[in-house]
């Protein structure tokens, strides 16, 4: 190692004891950082059902809208949840004669109507889950039965590559647990943001402290409450019963390694906008945004869709490859490893895994460069 | 003995407005040198391009004779001590002084005897475990010193260093500032003229970037002078050079 090598690693290692010595005796940032993870597994527990998941649709449907598609209803009734329960419990609905009894009472997930103009309508509450996850459902028999619809291409469909939640419970745990680790964005950017409002930088700079010495101290600091916070969500999530698929101890440990990766994610990020913030407030309000813009394109509690970014090939097809945006975010890929890890024991987590290792080094570079130019250099 | 500082044609733009313009300047070995001006003269900029925290446009700076432009290990021997409070609110006095002892390399023992002579020294003594949260504004100054001190710098530049003291911190410090001197070289900027007239051996009385006197406060008090007596105090002959306008 060189001697300006070994200078940087030892700034660093002070910077990051200056660091986390704050940290730890801000109760504020302390609450956020180790309670405020505690807090949403709670809310997970009492907040989400640990009943089987999905549950038999209720679906009213029109007799016409029914005899204008040969072979539905018998594709309904014998569709099959993946653990044996049917998908579907069909009713009749009285034809133009407006809601029966199920749907009125909102029993019913969605009616099946024979449109004006010969189409199927799918009526029901767009914004609820099981509308989407029926309807979705009836496509799919639809486009079994009339292949035609996807434009004589037969839609690529994949079985799940891993076991699915069963519940609400194993679905949102692992969301929740990514959700908390990022938290670290507007943490870490916080710590940066007041480190450049009183002028710290300029004296650390004074010092002979460069970009990397300082992103280095900061990650490391933060690196350890990203273990302290893995280390209590999984141990909780054991406590409260999560299924670690079949060898418990093995996934939780590979699910703390990921959480681990993802905290070194979340605070190369919280570096990057720690570097454009000019105060304390500013640093975490756009910190928070990009924390919770994270979780929701990562699909952490519900999928979104995304612009593509690139892509190889015509969607329909197998090869068909697509970037989006959100594949940029090293939550998506985390909660993808994540919920192999939980539930399925980790297999095929490793291209994930990889995923984020790349962008969080990406960040990285991205965080050093920005501070090199912004703050450890003459203005 | 602490070294020379020599500022050569220093010129700094930030946009149309040129805050430093050609600025000469020659700090003696040892001396204290207090740098004057109103708002907006040019000081700080001037104090960040000798500190390394301000790119200038054209111009040189010597430490020694020896350029100060890229050499990180000549400018780790300048102590800084910027116009607005550098502390860390939750680290302890001897404990950030530690830090930054050690972050200029010093071991651990060394950081820890300089940072407990420095308290003593700034009267912070009894506060070493203390939080600088928990100081008062004064204590926090005098902290915000010791912090550029710390490491022993050859080169000692103080921004302000006694703005917001009371009276009887500000005797501590101006002694403690003029105790340095001789080991060590000292260029201070303040707006106190009183502070001024006391503590430096030379003042340079800068304003639109420029520098328009530079000597001793008892010659600039006789060359500033009418009727063949002596100009009453500093503040005059401040006032004589740099004009009444208020500036921004």
């Amino acid at each position: 190692m060189s001697a300006s090598a070994r200078t940087s690693a030892r700034a660093a290692s002070l910077n990051a004891g200056r660091v986390l010595t704050e940290l730890i005796r801000d109760p504020a940032m302390l609450g956020m950082e180790m309670l405020l993870p505690v807090f949403f597994l709670f809310l997970t527990v009492v907040g989400y059902s640990r009943e089987s998941l999905p549950r038999t649709w209720i679906v009213e449907a029109e007799s016409s809208a029914l005899a204008a598609r040969p072979g539905l209803e018998e594709a309904m009734r014998a569709a099959r949840h993946s653990d044996g329960r049917p998908a579907f419990e069909l009713e009749a609905a009285r034809d133009g004669d407006g809601p029966g009894a199920a749907a009125a009472s909102r029993r019913a997930a969605l009616v099946l109507r024979q449109g004006s103009d010969g189409s199927l309508v799918l009526e029901g509450d767009a914004m609820s889950k099981d509308y989407v996850a029926a309807s979705n459902r009836i496509e799919e028999l639809l486009d079994d039965l009339e292949p035609e619809r996807a434009g004589g291409l037969r839609l690529v469909s994949a079985a799940p590559a891993f076991r699915s939640p069963a519940s609400d419970f194993e679905a949102f745990v692992p969301g929740m647990m990514v959700f908390a680790v990022l938290l670290l964005i507007p943490q870490t950017a916080l710590i940066v943001g007041r480190d450049s409002r009183r002028g710290a930088l300029d004296r650390l700079s004074g010092a002979g402290m460069g970009a990397a010495a300082y992103v280095g101290g900061v990650a490391l600091s933060q690196a350890a409450f990203a273990l302290a916070q893995g280390v209590v969500l999984v141990a909780l999530s054991l406590a409260i019963g999560y299924p670690f698929g079949p060898a418990p101890l093995a996934a939780a440990a590979g699910s703390l390694a990921i959480l681990v990766l993802l905290g070194l994610g979340s605070v190369a990020q919280g570096l990057v906008v720690g570097a454009f913030a000019k105060s304390d407030s500013s640093a975490i309000n756009v910190g928070s945004v990009v924390a919770m813009m994270q979780v929701f394109i990562s699909g952490s509690f519900f999928s979104m869709p995304a612009p593509v970014v690139a892509s190889i090939g015509h969607p329909g097809l197998a090869s068909y490859a697509a970037i989006r945006a959100y594949d940029f975010v090293p939550a998506t890929h985390a909660v993808d490893a994540l919920r192999r890890a939980m539930l399925d024991g980790g297999s095929g987590a490793a291209g994930p895994v990889a995923a984020m290792t790349v962008l969080t080094l990406a960040y990285f570079a991205a965080s050093a460069a920005f501070f090199r130019r912004r703050f450890m250099r003459p203005r | 003995m602490g070294p020379s500082l020599t500022l050569v044609d220093i010129t700094k733009r930030y946009g149309e407005v040129v805050a430093v313009d050609s600025l000469g300047l020659e700090v003696r070995p040892g001396e204290v040198l207090g740098l004057l001006g109103p708002n907006g003269a040019g000081k700080t900029t001037t104090i960040g391009v000798i500190c390394g925290l301000v790119a200038a446009d054209s111009g040189r700076v010597l430490l020694d004779g020896v350029d100060l432009a890229g050499s990180a290990a000549l400018r780790r021997t300048i102590g800084y001590c910027p116009q607005s409070l550098v502390v860390w609110d939750r680290l302890g006095c001897l404990e950030q002084l530690v830090f930054m002892a050690r972050l200029y390399g010093a071991s651990r023992a060394d950081a820890l005897r300089s940072g407990k002579a420095l308290l003593a020294a700034l009267g912070l003594e009894e506060k070493a475990g203390v939080q600088a949260r928990r100081l008062s504004g004064g204590m926090q100054r005098r902290l915000n010193l010791a912090l550029a001190l710390v490491h022993g710098p050859r080169l000692a530049v103080l921004d302000e260093a006694e703005a917001g003291l009371d009276p009887q911190s500000r005797s501590l410090v101006r002694d403690y500032i003029r105790g340095l001197a001789g080991e060590r070289t000292v260029l201070f900027t303040t707006h106190d003229m009183d502070e001024a007239q006391r503590i430096a051996d030379r003042v340079a009385i800068v304003d639109g970037g420029r520098l328009l006197e530079l000597d001793s406060p008892s010659a600039l008090l006789g060359r500033y002078g009418e009727d063949g007596r002596s100009a009453p105090d500093l503040e005059y002959v401040f006032l004589k050079l740099t004009g009444r306008r208020l500036r921004e």
